[in-house]
């Protein structure tokens, strides 16, 4: 299986009602990659997949397409793409085996052809003993894994996934989570998945494109995303972020709690906000920072403990730090934040 | 569980007994007119009642005198399933497809002759083909009118079981591992709507035999069914002969209202599960 690369051409959505699901977007997925389209519910993810997959159409200037040829008026069953849907859609008329081996019975291949691919999919997706068994009779994650092996028997050039995992238990979903990346590495099929679950996202995925109200923000490799997001809907959407108001005064960033040196030629912040992750917040002794807060609450998590502190700034800090510390409430702490640790950003 | 039971039926309530007798009083209500009607069918004399004995040769007769209107019903009621099934199946798909809008007028449509009058719908065929004689005096003339008002019945039972069984996703399943469009409809649609199939099948037979009021205007001489044959007796013969042949609807029509009764709660439980 090798890869396919994926590009879209300035294609945008418009519904005949006239809301715009998906503005002018161009992207490209190399050959082999795995990339998630990442964000909230009606952000236009899941169009975005549909009009990779072929089951809609791009408004008149939108172009797809697959290594060089164009793919945009091909419908999605030439396309060759093996599609994992949200409701799974198997098909309640035919076993485990059936529904396998549908897309190669398509195909025409011989019966034995068939049968040994469906036993090789099989036992990739750990379905073994399952075949004759009926739709109905599955559970969750073993439906989920239905619906990749089929997704995946006909070998397609690409794999598009619609949130595979979220019609899961909790506890479920994160133990597929790490089996679907395994799976999907070994497979090195270009994949697009969509999902709104950022952890999913940073699970699975080499690159992932964070969306909001039909555009791309920013695609970037998960750690790059965490790090240095674009803006503060990133940063927000990617892992809880601190929102430290206040006024920048040279490079001084004083706060209600204190003040904070800012490095030079960071002084085009607007709004007067900065961003810290909670992990990114050190506490020490209050002597020995010029930024002060109160410990509102702490709450055991078991690998680490949560502090909400009061009196930094107006909203409070969430601060997580090692779980044995012992903190009072009231207790006054020092913040110590590395300046590399600053997120400076555009407000969305 | 049959402890609370035993609970119970030691308490009964007034209002239990009343329920109870209001139930029984309406049973009786609409069953000792049927009992009373069979027992005619096989009284040897109405008049003089049960003493003048038993006998099964009013059933006999029914059948002699009536034998080729039995016949015609049920060849109509499979020509009429045949032709509901090929026009209603295909359609059903079809409207399923379409725009959520237009979908809903053009079924509206489709189910027009039920809120006109069968006499009606009866006056428009005949005013429309009634001087093309040769259709006019077969059985097809019938066989239109039959298939004009059940087809509805059956594009609705399958539009239905689509909608549960939210054909929609699992065709985008199919056209995903490449099946097209033919493909789809024989190996994912028909395949998983068979109980709505069914469902529509069994009511358009029970409508089509039952059907009175469209076939007593386009019948002739030479065309009768089973309902006209019933009015027929009721007119023109002794109450035994009219009670017999009440009796030979009864067993006709009623394995089929209990088969849809059955099919029909299936088809709500495969709505359910989804």
């Amino acid at each position: 299986m090798s890869g396919t690369q994926i590009q879209l051409k300035s294609c945008s959505k418009t519904f005949p009602d006239g809301t715009r699901a998906l503005s002018p977007t161009s992207i490209n997925v190399s050959p082999g990659e795995i990339l998630a389209l990442l964000g909230p519910s009606g952000c236009g993810k899941t169009t975005m997949l549909r009009i990779i997959a072929g089951l809609e159409s791009p408004d008149e200037t939108g172009k797809v397409f697959f290594d060089d040829s164009d793919v945009t008026s091909i419908p999605i069953e030439k396309r060759s793409v093996g599609m994992v849907f949200q409701s799974y859609a198997l098909f309640p008329n035919m076993s485990v085996r059936e529904n396998i081996g549908y897309g190669l019975k398509i195909k025409k291949i011989s019966t034995e052809k068939i049968r040994d691919r469906v036993d090789e999919v099989m036992a990739l997706c750990q379905l073994e003993g399952l075949g004759e068994r009926n739709i109905k009779a599955l559970s969750g994650g073993q439906r989920q894994r239905v619906a990749l092996a089929r997704a995946v028997a006909p070998q397609p050039k690409i794999l598009l996934l619609d949130e595979p995992l979220s019609a899961l238990d909790a506890g479920l979903r994160d133990q597929l989570r790490d089996e679907l990346a395994i799976l999907l590495r070994s497979l090195s099929i270009t994949t697009v998945f969509v999902t709104h679950d950022q952890a999913e996202a940073m699970a699975i995925a080499d690159r992932v494109a964070v969306m909001q109200k039909g555009h791309v923000l920013q695609i970037d490799d998960p750690r790059k995303l965490y790090t240095a997001p674009d803006n503060a809907f990133v940063a927000r959407f990617v892992g809880a972020a601190n929102e430290l108001s206040g006024r920048l005064n040279n490079n001084l960033f004083s706060l209600q709690g204190g003040s904070l040196q800012l490095p030079e030629g960071i002084s085009a912040v607007s709004d007067d906000k900065i961003y810290v992750r909670q992990e990114a917040i050190k506490l020490i002794p209050p002597s020995e920072s010029e930024l002060k807060g109160k410990v509102l609450s702490s709450t055991f998590l078991g690998n680490s403990q949560k502090i909400v502190l009061s009196d930094v700034c107006e909203r409070l800090v969430n601060v997580i730090t090692d779980p044995f510390s012992k903190y009072e409430i009231g207790q006054e702490v020092g913040l110590l934040i590395q300046v590399e640790d600053i997120l400076v950003l555009r407000d969305d | 569980m049959l402890l609370q039971r035993g609970n119970k039926m030691r308490n009964i309530s007034p209002s239990f007994t009343f329920q109870l007798a209001v139930t029984l009083l309406a049973c009786a209500f609409l069953l000792v007119p049927a009992v009373m009607s069979i027992m005619a069918g096989f009284t040897a004399n109405y008049f003089k009642g049960i003493s003048s004995g038993l006998t099964i040769k009013w059933i006999i007769e029914v059948w002699e005198l009536y034998a080729d209107s039995i016949g015609r019903s049920i060849i109509l009621a499979i020509a009429c399933l045949f032709f509901t099934l090929i026009i209603g199946i295909p359609a059903a798909y079809a409207l399923n497809q379409m725009k959520p809008r237009f979908a809903r007028i053009l079924e509206e449509f489709v189910s027009l002759p039920l809120s006109i009058p069968g006499l009606a719908l009866a006056l428009a065929l005949l005013q429309l083909y009634g001087t093309m004689s040769g259709f006019r005096l077969s059985s097809w003339f019938i066989l239109t009118g039959h298939v004009l008002y059940t087809l509805p019945f059956m594009i609705r039972s399958v539009l239905a079981i689509f909608t549960a069984i939210d054909l929609k996703a699992l065709e985008e399943g199919a056209s995903s591992l490449g099946a097209s469009s033919w493909q789809r409809f024989k190996d994912i649609a028909v395949p998983n709507a068979l109980p709505g199939i069914l469902a529509g099948s069994l009511t358009v037979v029970t409508l089509s035999i039952g059907e009175f009021n469209l076939t007593w205007m386009l019948h002739t001489p030479l065309t009768k069914t089973l309902p006209v044959g019933l009015a027929d007796s009721y007119a023109s013969m002794r109450l035994e002969i009219a009670s017999a042949y009440t009796l030979v609807f009864f067993i006709m029509i009623v394995p089929l209202l209990v088969a849809l009764q059955w099919l029909s709660t299936r088809t709500q439980k495969i709505g359910e599960s989804r």
